[in-house]
């Protein structure tokens, strides 16, 4: 689907998250950042805090708990490089 | 009989040599094993930041981060050096503080030292002042050991007691090969990227943002230069307990070789005693 945005959640201990979902609302010291696709690109400060997101057909949501960090946007790839993170699995 | 009993008291040392080089190398092979995960976790960590930071960094230069910006002149370097928690693991430490001597003969700049592993202090120590030792580092190292690591080089270097901070340690090449080698840590070495694009949004600026992408990628650094090195001790630890249990398996079995001789050769005394004694009596009766 076009509409989709490519989520990686990345820490090191390892790929916490990696999966295709259509919204993310990302923690930042500003407040939270919501991301559609098509997103212009975008580098970005992220604090501890929750990355929420929808995927899926019935547009699920799920939450991932996160250190902080830096947040990636460019061709609806979203890549979250941060301290820690909850492993979930897909 | 003197001589048989000491060989078995032997055999029996050896055999517990055995035991415990054959039990040594598999606590190593376990060790690696663990090393080695913990090497692919981090993987995509060290790639990303590494990646992006050089991607950011094409556009315009270092934008002031200390981390990153070339002292023009490099007066006082920190040498840090990645020895093992502990000996039995061949030339892996020695060949390591033969490589460190080598660098500081050759070195015309003031220098220190920062020491990472538990063995060698009396070989470390007694020569040479060690600024500080990091002995607690796990024989898998977490995170949190090499963020340690990496908070207090970075202070080192943002205070000017260091202009250049080398990391010495034993690359691994392979599970036979480890080299010694030398990587300079601070100032970081961005990658060259070709594809950049100048469009970028940055939240809340550019400054703080090649900053934060720069600890991420010095400290992922730290880590898996950290993990290579246990990962080389480990592996060395196997080969050189390998070839022990192997050489104590010959010993047994010269040794027991050496045994069965000495044994035969007693009975073949007593026979021929019964035997020229029985002669003697058959003699006598005749």
């Amino acid at each position: 689907m076009a509409d989709k945005i490519k989520l990686s959640i990345v820490s090191q201990e390892g790929t916490a998250l990696e999966r295709d979902v259509s919204y993310v609302n990302i923690p930042t010291p500003f407040g939270s950042l919501g991301i559609l696709s098509g997103h212009a690109a975008l580098l970005c400060a992220v604090e501890e805090g929750t990355v929420r997101f929808r995927f899926g057909e019935e547009e699920e949501t799920d939450r991932i708990p996160v250190g902080a960090g830096v947040a990636h946007v460019e061709d609806n790839q979203v890549t979250l490089l941060v301290s820690w993170a909850e492993k979930k699995e897909p | 009989m003197a001589n048989t009993r000491a060989l078995k008291a032997r055999i029996a040392s050896a055999e517990g040599i055995r035991q415990i080089t054959k039990s040594m190398k598999m606590v190593s092979a376990s060790k690696l094993r663990r090393v080695q995960a913990a090497r692919e976790r981090l993987d995509p960590m060290a790639r990303e930041s590494r990646r992006l930071l050089a991607k950011v960094l094409a556009g315009a230069g270092p934008a002031g981060e200390p981390l990153l910006e070339d002292r023009p002149e490099k007066k006082k370097v920190c040498y840090v050096l990645l020895v093992g928690n502990r000996g039995l693991c061949g030339v892996y430490n020695t060949a390591l503080v033969k490589f460190l001597e080598e660098r500081l003969k050759q070195e015309q700049r003031a220098h220190s030292l920062v020491v990472c592993g538990s063995w060698g202090q009396d070989v470390l120590e007694g020569e040479r002042e060690v600024l500080r030792r990091f002995d607690r580092i796990g024989d898998v190292p977490e995170a949190g050991e090499a963020g340690e690591l990496s908070a207090y080089l970075t202070q080192l270097y943002l205070s000017g007691e260091a202009d250049e901070i080398v990391f010495l340690y034993q690359r691994f090449d392979s599970f036979l090969k480890q080299t010694p080698c030398a990587f300079t840590l601070l100032p970081l070495q961005a990658e060259e990227c070709a594809g950049t694009r100048a469009d970028y949004l940055f939240e809340p600026d550019r400054a703080s943002l090649v900053g934060a992408l720069a600890r991420l990628a010095l400290d992922s650094t730290v880590f898996s230069l950290l993990l290579e090195a246990r990962n080389g001790e480990h592996a060395a630890r196997m080969a050189s307990m390998t070839s022990a249990a192997d050489n104590t398996e010959e010993l047994i079995a010269k040794l027991t070789l050496a045994l069965n001789h000495a044994r035969q050769a007693a009975i073949t005394t007593e026979i021929s005693e019964i035997a020229g004694g029985a002669e003697a009596l058959n003699g006598g009766r005749t």
